[in-house]
């Protein structure tokens, strides 16, 4: 006989019990998640009205409504705030103002600069875009600070965080965190810059002539972005001197390229025009620069994209046909 | 009589001595096995789930430099669905997508309608081929308004494969997603599945995102709005085993590093590795199976640190078959897919070269996933076998095939916990009761025939027959208001 009576009828045993008990399990989860969200429905139905009067409200009804909402106690203050979590990030103006001022009231404020130093990393990442959500002047100090945790992922979410909160001071710091060195992919950084307001050219001229390829490229990716004309020439200077940089890269020149082209910084045109016909440089660096050579107006570019036209290959033909 | 019962008699026992130990052996570690593959899967979702509030979906949707997306979509006689389909994912929250038709060479009035729609004219540019394509190009078009991100490539009929290639060389994008043009599409799923490509843009190289189970699903405007269950008996039984292998499943290979199978219904790519890597073998019955695999034997042959992600979070919903004959079909053409891509890269199975997709997933699928068929008829054939001769105790079998099937619903039931815990898209309990009595019910009679199904698809591939793609008999959905 294979296996002895005994361990098959301990396996039957075993099994059906484990078959009951997971089965239970499903009912019991199933059950308790249609409870909360009766219970979501009760409480929404509760605040749902109070929230909405927030967009309306004006003086004295406003900051009445806000203590109110501040105050509400219980499970129903959790749902006011998770609602009015949610609804943040798609208003503006006033009504912001009023739903981050309820939460700042309610605590989560502080509670968010107390999460932030966290042990666990998923509850400092938490706190990290809460803080952003929530905005202000105190939260960009402990936010640039959690770019340098030592988790990526909440380093990520901070940087993220710098964005949403959209203070000017916090420039210097992403800017930093362009860095190869922080782990942040450029991209997310860049992004959050490009959030902030009143932003100050002559860091992004500084970022371009960087020794750290991160720092240059977010710098080319930003100026062009923001049209920042005043950095036209750093970011020429930029591309002229990446061939010649010891970690010279690919990204940065075409970063550098698209700006130009965003910037319609007529000086460069020539340059892209060789680049784009050049055998050395990579297929997305010829791209780029066929790209930007697209963007340049006037007779004298009109010219140069005729030449290339017959000179480059069928990738940046492509690009330039429509121009 | 006697005389011929008694040798047979003798052999089957001989037979059951000898195997007895290896099918128990093996019975019990492919659902452990499984059950290891939802542990982690669970551990998967519970990270996944925990860090659902800080996505940054929304700055990434909102963003100019995040990486470009060529939505690929190959088309063969998709006239009834194409314009919606294609309306769908150029609605798709994304900031920087384009999608691209690749008709290949339609019968019907696919090409026409999407002239008609999307007032589509002749693109005149020229296509630089990086990958080779065998269908000859008759067109190209783009849309009058070039603010529309589209690109239609008429070609001659030459397969999904060569229409997906054609479709990179004309793709301008950093990344790219293959689609189906009769897959319906979450409104972020290209955030989703972007999002471990902008959190890691130097390791991550491919994700693939859940494919789940349309039918019996309320669709509004190409968009799936209601999840219910399917009232086809087969469409039901695919929903959980759908979820057991492929959601679980893949999401416990991602959690090891190990996935070797991005569905070809929904996966993104890097492009400029696809390109390097070739393309999409046109020849492959498996193409995207065996694109992965060649992109993991590219990467570990280069000594590149890279990671193949799924992503578990219901991003695309396709139709499965409800009927016998395309189940069959569908099964068939999987396993000879699986075999095919198996005995290509066999020199990878045990090779601690390739890391764990070579000492641990490979050899999975080769011993779990293609030989499991073959054992479950063996099984099948020689127990009632057995029993008529008299070789073996009745109530010992029975007890020992009660062990069997129980242990497997055990792990369809853990799949439907960590699914009611995680996601739990099926909101109904009468949605509840219907996914478990399926759970039992699938072990008669349908476990046994999609084995029958895979069996006759490995025959085929060794007999060498020409794979033909059979036609997918769609049913529709429960409710298609435009």
């Amino acid at each position: 006989m294979l296996v002895s009576w005994d361990v098959l009828a301990i396996a039957v045993v075993v099994l059906v019990v484990g078959c009951i008990v997971a089965l239970a399990a499903v009912v019991v989860i199933k059950g308790s998640r249609h409870a909360r969200e009766r219970r979501r429905t009760v409480h929404e139905n509760a605040v749902r009205s109070r929230i909405m009067a927030l967009a309306v409200a004006e003086d004295e009804a406003l900051d009445a409504l806000v203590q109110e909402l501040a105050s509400t106690p219980g499970p129903l203050g959790d749902h006011v705030e998770q609602t009015l979590l949610r609804m943040i990030p798609e208003v503006r103006g006033d009504v912001r103002e009023a739903m981050i001022s309820v939460l700042a009231a309610r605590g989560l404020l502080r509670r968010s600069l107390q999460r932030i130093s966290s042990r666990s990393a998923i509850q400092r990442a938490g706190a990290a875009e809460l803080l952003g959500v929530l905005g202000g002047s105190e939260v960009i100090r402990p936010l640039t600070a959690a770019l340098r945790d030592k988790n990526l992922e909440v380093r990520l979410v901070a940087a993220r965080a710098l964005g949403v909160a959209a203070r000017p001071e916090a420039g210097g710091h992403l800017v930093d965190a362009l860095s190869l060195t922080s782990g942040i992919p450029h991209s997310v950084a860049a992004t959050a810059l490009l959030n902030l307001p009143d932003q100050d050219p002559t860091v992004y001229i500084e970022g371009l002539r960087d020794r750290d390829a991160g720092i240059r490229y977010g710098s080319a990716a930003v100026v062009g972005m923001l049209l920042m004309s005043e950095a036209a020439e750093a970011l020429f200077e930029c591309l002229l001197a990446e061939g010649g940089r010891e970690n010279a890269s690919d990204v940065v020149v075409a970063a550098c390229a698209r700006s130009l082209g965003r910037l319609s910084y007529k000086p460069a045109t020539s340059e892209l025009a060789e680049i784009s016909c050049s055998s050395s440089a990579s297929s997305s660096v010829r791209q780029a620069a066929g790209e930007a050579l697209r963007a340049m107006p006037g007779a004298e570019a009109r010219e140069v994209r005729r030449h290339v036209m017959e000179r480059a290959d069928a990738d940046v033909r492509r690009i330039l046909v429509d121009a | 009589m006697d005389n011929i019962l008694e040798p047979l008699r003798a052999g089957i026992q001989w037979l059951f001595e000898i195997t007895a130990y290896p099918v128990l052996a093996y019975f019990i570690v492919i659902n452990t096995s499984l059950l290891l593959l939802i542990i982690f899967a669970s551990v998967n979702f519970t990270s996944h789930l925990r860090r659902q509030s800080f996505t940054g979906s929304r700055v990434t949707a909102a963003s100019p430099l995040s990486p470009g997306i060529s939505v690929l979509m190959p088309a063969y006689n998709e006239g009834a669905v194409i314009a919606a389909s294609v309306r769908a994912v150029l609605d798709l929250r994304y900031p920087d997508h384009e999608v691209v038709v690749i008709n290949d060479g339609s019968s019907d009035e696919t090409l026409q309608t999407l002239i008609d729609v999307y007032d589509l004219v002749e693109d005149q540019r020229e296509v630089s081929i990086k990958v080779p394509v065998r269908g000859a190009v008759r067109r190209t078009y783009r849309a009058r308004d070039t603010a529309l991100p589209i690109i239609v490539v008429d070609k001659e009929n030459s397969g999904r494969s060569d229409s997906l290639n054609m479709g990179l060389n004309v793709a301008s994008k950093d990344l790219v997603v293959m689609v189906d043009a009769d897959s319906l599409l979450d409104p972020d799923s290209l955030l989703v599945v972007s999002k471990p490509f902008t959190d890691d843009p130097e390791h991550v190289i491919a994700t693939g995102g859940v494919v789940r189970v349309a039918n019996g699903c309320e669709v509004v405007a190409g968009r799936v709005v209601s999840v219910n269950m399917p009232k086809n008996y087969f469409a039901r039984i695919q929903i959980v085993e759908y979820l057991r292998s492929f959601l679980l499943g893949r999401a416990g290979w991602s959690q090891l590093n190990s996935l070797i199978l991005i569905s070809g219904a929904f996966g993104m790519f890097r492009r400029d590795l696809i390109i390097r890597a070739g393309g999409l073998d046109a020849d492959s019955i498996g193409e995207d199976f065996e694109l992965v695999m060649r992109l993991h034997k590219l990467m570990r042959e280069e000594k590149r640190k890279y990671r193949v992600i799924f992503i578990a979070e219901p991003v695309c919903w396709t139709e499965v078959p409800s009927s016998a004959a395309v189940l069959a079909r569908q099964r068939r053409r999987w396993h000879r897919g699986l075999w095919e891509v198996l005995t290509k890269y066999r020199g990878m199975t045990f090779n601690p070269r390739y890391g764990s997709v070579g000492m641990i997933a490979l050899p999975y699928y080769w011993i779990f996933e293609l030989i499991a068929p073959a054992i479950e008829l063996f099984g099948i054939f020689i127990v009632p076998l057995g029993l008529l001769l008299g070789v073996v105790n009745v109530p010992y079998a029975l007890a020992f095939i009660a062990v069997a099937y129980l242990y497997a619903i055990f792990v369809s039931l853990m799949a439907l916990l960590v699914e009611e815990a995680s996601f739990h898209r099926y909101n109904r309990w009468r949605d509840l009761w219907v996914a478990l009595s399926v759970s039992v019910i699938e072990n008669v009679g349908y476990r046994q025939l999609t084995a029958v199904w895979r069996m006759q698809g490995w025959w085929a591939a060794l007999r060498g027959k020409k794979q033909v793609w059979g036609t997918m008999t769609r049913t529709g959905f429960e409710s298609s208001a435009p």
